[in-house]
């Protein structure tokens, strides 16, 4: 009996029961397309849109410091151990370095902006505009005004600009310590505003010239920390040890993980919920299946000793119950696929607005969305077909080992 | 035959079936385990964990405030222009309004401290931290009160001093008893600064207070900001955290009178109230995925074991039993596996929760820094309520009733003698 023959009868058997069968092919349809949405979801919100804002925004690939640098203690940035002289030559040879897009030497220091009279808690960040415009987001998320060029200013996120009532060209006061610890002030115009939806950024940062910044915090021509950007975020393990082989002796080199611990644990948190989610609808799922195939057989315990009697083989009896349950498999994934799909789809191309989370905490988590690959459907598919396997495999045994005279005795 | 022995024949009946057919009733009774111990752990960690937050919340927010309209969106940067002039005379008729709220009127300022040779940016609130005709201190202040190291906290409102975190301290090098000068802008537009000795130095582990916070006497504060007769805010607290809803709508004409704005906790904590509603959605989410997949599981069964037992169903009716007394059998014995199921994954989910409720989850230093101003300590701990038994109890008791609704209605359809014979 070929394969072909044993199928077709086992498809035709899904019509006998179609009660049964329609239920079994629900419970993995829904399986497999909550499967199908979630692993689109996982990759596309954990690892594309935490990750990457995270990298884009707050952390960069690969940071550089001095050893006496500590990102925790926010008052002793501006320190003379922290800062980093001489960094111009640095920043060409990291810049000449395989799979480095950018690199962003910056003088970052705690202080305030104000109008005058009220004034709010910035990180008041100094940049070389021409290296950050290749290196970072400001560019792209300027939305008034013009980015920062020689004459110097301010660049200001949305909300800090909307605290004050500040408008492009507007005098903005800028106020941090020095190096000596003593308080200092430049009145800068504000030259551009930009919106990234990152309340940390829109807030409570704020962009000037890395001249100024020298010049407001007394550093001379410092820089206290070195941002480097690469290609791809698969390039930060080489990158790091390229870096601390050429600069280990002087500086600290630090990959994004160092700085991304709360989201990696929070992406593993979530991870696990979502494979102990999955693996109790499938095991659901699996467990129907199986007490399905188990009553099928028993039904038709008699039929199954005739096919053995007039001929079939035990392989023969197996094939024909563990297809009937693939059949299913097979059914409800492409119906899964469907489910799973739609949701996938809006998620996809539209997402869900999450950016309001960040004024709770301090992670880049702007969007909520779905990134699918084209292996995704396969996945999904198999993960029906197998857990259906499994669930018709235990019935299939037992109806391959039956003995035909007492199963033909069977009422 | 009575309701009451029909009901322990029905009974009877349904605890012998379960028994006659194991398999089935085991697989029922796993996937009702599995559902309700799903439904009380996640109770128990999401809602179990944003009740304590909030809880913690409460005691540095308060239930509801009272500021200058406009003050609200600009707080961060103290809009001094923005305050509440004659504070003393509202607060008297807030509290004719409501005898039983507990008031407390405070200042916010952004200020350089100073001590020495070291400086470090912090956020200066002049409290009153005693309210009412008893003198209670102002739940708001419990945190810094009973997180004290080294010194005390204000004994009275009229207590001068300021308190400082050990962080603070730290970044300082000063100590208790010695003075530090904080400095800031005034509402005339010019600086000020006034000398404070350091009473008491607190930790409270919450990061946002730790780093960002000092308290200082209300006098002290005012005096500071050129503010004598005027504050920024004015806090209340109520027995009940319902009433300040509503209680806005009691003193509004005094709100609308001295154009001031009252915002409820729901306003307060606005971005923890919005995640608190997409969490309760993605469960809801969760929970209704579960039961779709539960419910078909379990009416594949149920119908299996009806369609096998339609002979007996059959034999039954012969005998004159009525369809609802047949169908009354049927939803006992699938009454009963939810009642044993849904106990047995409950106890085990409220284990679970009961336990994390003692020991806590650890979390890491860096995902406590990330969520500064919820967490106060690097273990979050769940809680149990009694909601997080009742409502799975109550719904992996009815999934199983109503999944087996379909299936009954198919054998309602069927005559005796098609039972009878049914194959």
């Amino acid at each position: 009996m070929n394969d072909k023959y044993i199928f077709s009868i086992s498809a035709k058997n899904l019509k006998r029961r179609m009660r049964r069968s329609v239920l079994n092919i629900t419970s993995i349809a829904i399986t497999s397309g909550i499967f199908l949405f979630f692993i689109g979801f996982y990759r596309g919100t954990y690892i594309a849109m935490m990750r990457e804002s995270f990298i884009q925004l707050k952390s960069a690939h690969v940071q550089m410091h001095s050893p006496a640098f500590d990102d925790k203690k926010i008052q002793d940035y501006v320190a003379k151990e922290s800062v980093i002289k001489d960094y111009p030559p640095i920043v060409q040879k990291i810049l000449k370095m395989k799979n480095v897009t950018g690199v962003s030497p910056r003088l970052i220091s705690a202080g305030f902006i104000g109008n005058g009279r009220e004034k709010l808690p910035v990180m008041v960040t100094g940049c070389d505009p021409e290296l950050e415009r290749n290196f970072g987001f400001i560019n792209e998320a300027l939305k008034e005004g013009a980015y920062l060029d020689a004459s110097g200013g301010v660049l200001l996120g949305r909300k800090a600009a909307d605290l004050f009532g500040f408008k492009v060209g507007d005098l903005c006061y800028v106020q941090a310590q020095t190096v000596h610890n003593t308080p200092n002030l430049l009145i800068l115009p504000v030259t551009g505003i930009y919106e990234t939806k990152f309340h940390e950024l829109d807030k409570n940062t704020v962009f000037i010239r890395i001249d100024d910044a020298n010049l407001l915090c007394d550093t001379g021509d410092s820089v206290n920390k070195i941002f480097v950007m690469l290609e791809r975020m698969n390039d930060t393990g080489a990158a790091v040890s390229a870096l601390e082989k050429e600069f280990g002796d002087r500086f600290d080199v630090k990959p994004w993980e160092y700085y991304a611990q709360a989201l990696l644990e929070g992406e593993k948190g979530d991870g696990i919920f979502y494979a102990i989610f999955l693996t109790i609808l499938l095991f659901i799922s699996v467990t129907t299946i199986m007490g399905t195939m188990y009553v099928n057989v028993y039904e038709r315990i008699r039929e199954m000793a005739t096919l053995r009697a007039i001929g079939w083989q035990r392989q023969e009896i197996f094939k024909l119950v563990v297809y009937e349950s693939l059949a299913i498999g097979v059914i409800g994934s492409l119906i899964g696929l469907i489910l799973g799909g739609i949701p996938t789809a809006y998620m996809t191309y539209i997402g869900f607005d999450y950016s309001k989370m960040t004024e709770m905490v301090s992670l880049p988590i702007l969007r909520l969305i779905s990134r699918p690959a084209l292996y995704d459907p396969f996945l999904a598919v198999s993960v029906g077909i197998v857990s259906t396997f499994f669930g018709g495999l235990l019935p299939a045994i037992k109806a391959s080992k039956m003995i035909i005279t007492d199963a033909l005795r069977v009422n | 035959m009575k309701i009451t022995a029909k009901v322990l024949f029905y009974l009877k009946l349904g605890a012998r079936n379960i028994l006659k057919y194991k398999k089935r009733s085991l697989q029922v009774g796993v996937v009702i385990c599995i559902g309700g111990f799903v439904m009380t752990t996640m109770g128990g960690f999401t809602d179990g964990m944003y009740d304590k937050l909030l809880k913690d919340m409460f005691e540095g927010t308060s239930h509801a405030k009272v500021f200058r309209k406009g003050y609200y969106e600009k707080q961060e940067i103290s809009p001094l222009e923005l305050s509440i002039e004659g504070y003393r005379g509202i607060i008297g008729r807030i509290s004719s309004a409501g005898p039983g709220v507990k008031i407390s009127p405070s200042i916010s300022a952004g200020t350089v401290v100073s001590f020495k040779d070291n400086s470090l940016n912090l956020v200066c609130q002049g409290v009153e931290p005693y309210s009412g005709k008893d003198a209670d201190l102002f739940p708001a202040y419990r945190t810094y009160a009973g997180s004290v190291r080294e010194g005390r906290f204000f004994k009275n409102n009229s207590d001068k001093g300021v308190l400082i975190s050990s962080y603070a301290a730290r970044n300082l090098a000063c100590g208790l008893g010695e003075s530090i000068i904080l400095f800031t802008a005034d509402s005339y537009g010019s600086f000020n600064a006034v000398e404070l000795e350091v009473i008491g130095i607190f930790k409270t582990g919450y990061k946002d207070k730790d780093e960002n916070v000092c308290i200082a006497d209300l006098q002290s504060v005012q005096g500071l900001v050129g503010l004598e007769n005027a504050v920024t805010e004015i806090s209340l607290y109520f027995n009940n955290l319902k009433e300040s809803e509503s209680f806005g709508r009691r003193i509004s004409g005094i709100i609308r009178e001295n154009n001031l704005e009252y915002m409820d906790w729901k306003e307060l904590l606005g971005v923890f109230v919005w995640a608190l509603k997409i969490g309760n959605i993605f469960n809801f989410i969760i929970y209704i995925i579960f039961i779709i997949v539960a419910a078909v599981g379990i009416m594949n069964t149920v119908l299996i074991s009806i369609m096998n037992r339609m002979r007996d169903i059959g034999t039954f009716r012969a005998l004159g039993f009525t369809l609802n007394d047949v169908s009354a059998m049927i939803i006992t014995e699938v009454t009963l596996l939810g009642i044993i199921g849904s106990a047995i994954g409950i106890a085990i989910g409220v284990g679970l929760v009961y336990y994390f409720s003692v020991v806590g989850i650890p979390i890491s230093d860096e995902m406590k820094d990330t969520m500064g101003s919820f967490l106060s300590s690097n273990r979050i701990y769940t809680t149990l309520k009694i909601n997080f038994i009742v409502f799975p109890f109550f719904v992996s008791c009815l999934v199983p009733v109503l999944s087996s609704l379909y299936p009954l209605s198919l054998m309602r359809k069927m005559h005796i003698k098609e039972a009878l014979g049914f194959l």
